[in-house]
């Protein structure tokens, strides 16, 4: 159960992005070798034609490349790599807004929060 | 794949095996025993407690035999049992073997321990008896001596007893010693089989292999007589021709039985196998 | 290429009244690692114990690689059944030779290394050990095998979260694409990430089979949480 997965959400895709963070964040840089599936799998501990499922929609994506000598490696387009970030905090932010709405939050009010955290802080200096 | 299947079921039971073979030689130790007791200088007259005591272990020789006996037999069909029939079947049935190879180790096996306690049984008697000689023999007469008288004239007191009989004497005991080798098989394969029926069961199928095996003793008997009864008295020729004859029969059919049995414990194996 | 497995119309009666399992048809694949999932009684085991020859079916056929249950099968395909089945009074480098000798695919070095992984020592007697460390001895006689097909009956009821996490781990190292490999347990989200595909069974009959990223997609949750939907009383 080593990346604790979610319920609801099919396996696949949790992996893929799993492994998509592990590359924007430079754990697996630009244009270095992968581990291999059966590697993923074992650390991950899912099935490994999963792991090969995830691998496949990251190759889609152009993210990770398949080399007939070199195994898999990581895309050294660093603007797609830069992309893909995007397309993640993108979610995260999304994530963060659905979350905030659910607790009665507006948007705007949502917004001011993230800054209010300094704010507090000074606010409680000023006080 | 076979000789495999026997290598391993020697394994597996040639300690209970040795374990037997050494009890026949404690019991016959005993049996021994008795016969240093003064009780057999038939000059004294009067018993004593050790006189007792001896008869008391002569009498525990012959039961200590029969129950060993037993327990050879119990043992043979147990562990058949358990190692077919119960958990451990579960290995058994799922190796890459035929069912032929695998009833063939086991019947092999079990019938060799078995030949071998007969066989020790048999040296057992033969000790016995001349320890019983060496005792009631009279101080001047040893037993190399008695071996000598007797030893030239086995072959007239043969013959005698086979004419007595009306038997060829020699031709009895080839078949004696057929017998006592086949004996076994004969057995442990109409014992396996009582056990493989007793599994059609879908319950009790510990008791009903017991039942069975009953059953088929009572046919085997039924049969027997059955057979005697066609044949005509005057064709036979004297107590030993009818002796004769009538073990001749019975061989037959428990040796018919016994193939029987075995086709029996194929089927069940093979075609209707159903492991709880 | 066909299936690994193909089962057809597959029918066990024990008697008229209880049909442990009911008109089965079904092919699996190569390379997967299946679950068999259903409440206690649903005809898991009867299944399994037909595939590997101890039980007869009452109709219907199994092949596996195309051949019908006997010994060819057998040679290929490795069974951890839900009971003990090695006689306590033998040592474990004992138990290893015997598998050496009649499994062709069976490699002493792997069932070794696993040994020592676990720590347990191949002269000791399988009576001396535990219930937990007989089971896992059993496992690491099947997992040690190169076989077509895996059959474990129920493999991780019953041990530590420890053992558990392990048994996955081996299944998953021991991952070959020209095998596959059928579990059948009740606890479900233990092993969900593990699977592939699974089989629901109730009754005897066949419920469900799919892989469980489509139960994931369609029904938005997790196998196990599906299965108790499905099996709810």
């Amino acid at each position: 159960m080593a990346w604790n997965l979610e319920d609801g959400r099919p396996i696949y895709a949790q992996l893929v992005e799993r492994l998509q963070v592990r590359i924007v964040s430079g754990r697996y840089g630009p244009g270095k070798r992968l581990p291999s599936v059966r590697e993923l799998a074992a650390e991950a501990s899912v099935n490994p034609n999963t792991m090969q499922k995830a691998f496949a929609e990251l190759e889609k994506s152009g993210l990770i490349l398949t080399q007939r000598t070199n195994g898999r490696t990581v895309t050294e387009d660093e603007a797609l790599i830069q992309r893909s970030r995007q397309r993640l905090a993108e979610g995260y932010r999304k994530d963060y807004f659905a979350g905030m709405k659910e607790l009665g939050y507006s948007e705007d009010e949502a917004a001011a929060m993230l800054y209010n955290r300094r704010g507090g802080m000074e606010n409680e200096r000023t006080d | 794949m076979l000789g495999k299947l026997i290598k391993h079921e020697w394994k597996n039971t040639y300690k209970f095996g040795l374990l037997m073979l050494g009890a026949v030689a404690l019991i016959t130790f005993l049996g021994w025993l008795a016969f240093q007791t003064p009780m057999w200088n038939l000059e004294s007259g009067r018993m004593s407690w050790i006189d007792l005591l001896g008869l008391m272990t002569l009498l525990m020789y012959v039961m200590l035999l029969f129950a060993a006996h037993c327990g050879v037999r119990i043992y043979v069909g147990v562990h058949f049992y358990r190692t077919m029939y119960t958990d451990e079947g579960y290995l058994v049935h799922t190796l890459p073997v035929t069912k032929h190879q695998i009833l063939f180790s086991k019947i092999l096996v079990g019938s060799l321990w078995l030949l071998f306690f007969c066989i020790a049984t048999y040296l057992s008697y033969f000790i016995l008896g001349v320890s019983m000689i060496s005792a009631i023999m009279k101080d001047e007469y040893s037993l190399s001596a008695l071996w000598r008288e007797i030893l030239p004239n086995m072959g007239d007191f043969l013959r005698g007893f086979g004419d007595a009989l009306g038997l060829d004497m020699a031709w009895w005991l080839v078949k004696a010693l057929v017998s006592m080798v086949v004996s076994p098989f004969v057995f442990v394969v109409t014992l396996f089989g009582a056990i493989s029926l007793g599994q059609l069961f879908s319950r009790y199928r510990v008791m009903m292999a017991i039942l069975i095996y009953i059953g088929i003793l009572l046919v085997n008997g039924l049969l027997g007589s059955l057979f005697r009864s066609f044949m005509s008295v005057d064709s036979l020729y004297g107590l030993g021709g009818y002796l004769d004859y009538s073990t001749y029969v019975s061989s037959i059919v428990n040796l018919l039985m016994a193939v029987a049995m075995y086709f029996v414990s194929w089927y069940v194996t093979g075609r209707r196998l159903n492991m709880q | 290429m066909s299936g690994l497995i193909e089962i057809s119309g597959l029918t066990k009666a024990y008697n008229k009244s209880s049909i442990a399992v009911n008109n089965i048809n079904l092919v699996l694949p190569r390379g997967r690692i299946i679950g068999l999932l259903g409440p206690n009684g649903s005809g898991k085991t009867t299944l399994i114990k037909m595939l590997n020859g101890l039980l007869t079916p009452t109709q219907g056929s199994i092949r596996i690689n195309g051949q019908p249950v006997g010994v060819e099968t057998k040679a290929r395909v490795a069974y951890l059944p839900d009971r003990t089945y090695l006689s306590g009074g033998r040592k474990i480098y004992e138990i290893l030779d015997y598998f050496c000798d009649f499994y062709a695919d069976f490699s002493r070095e792997r069932a070794l290394g696993m040994l020592q992984n676990l720590g347990i020592s191949p002269q000791a007697r399988l009576s001396t050990l535990s219930k937990g460390t007989r089971e896992k001895v059993q496992l690491i006689l099947v997992m040690s095998r190169n076989a077509d097909l895996y059959v474990l009956d129920e493999p991780i009821a019953g041990v530590d979260p420890a053992a558990r996490d392990y048994i996955l781990r081996t299944i998953i190292n021991n991952y070959n694409p020209e095998a596959t490999v059928l579990i059948s347990t009740h606890l479900i989200g233990d092993i969900e990430q593990v699977l592939d595909e699974v089989i629901f069974m109730r009754y005897g009959c066949l419920v469900l089979y799919t892989s469980v990223d489509n139960i994931r997609e369609q029904h938005g949750k997790s196998v196990d949480a599906y299965f108790r939907e499905v099996f709810a009383c």
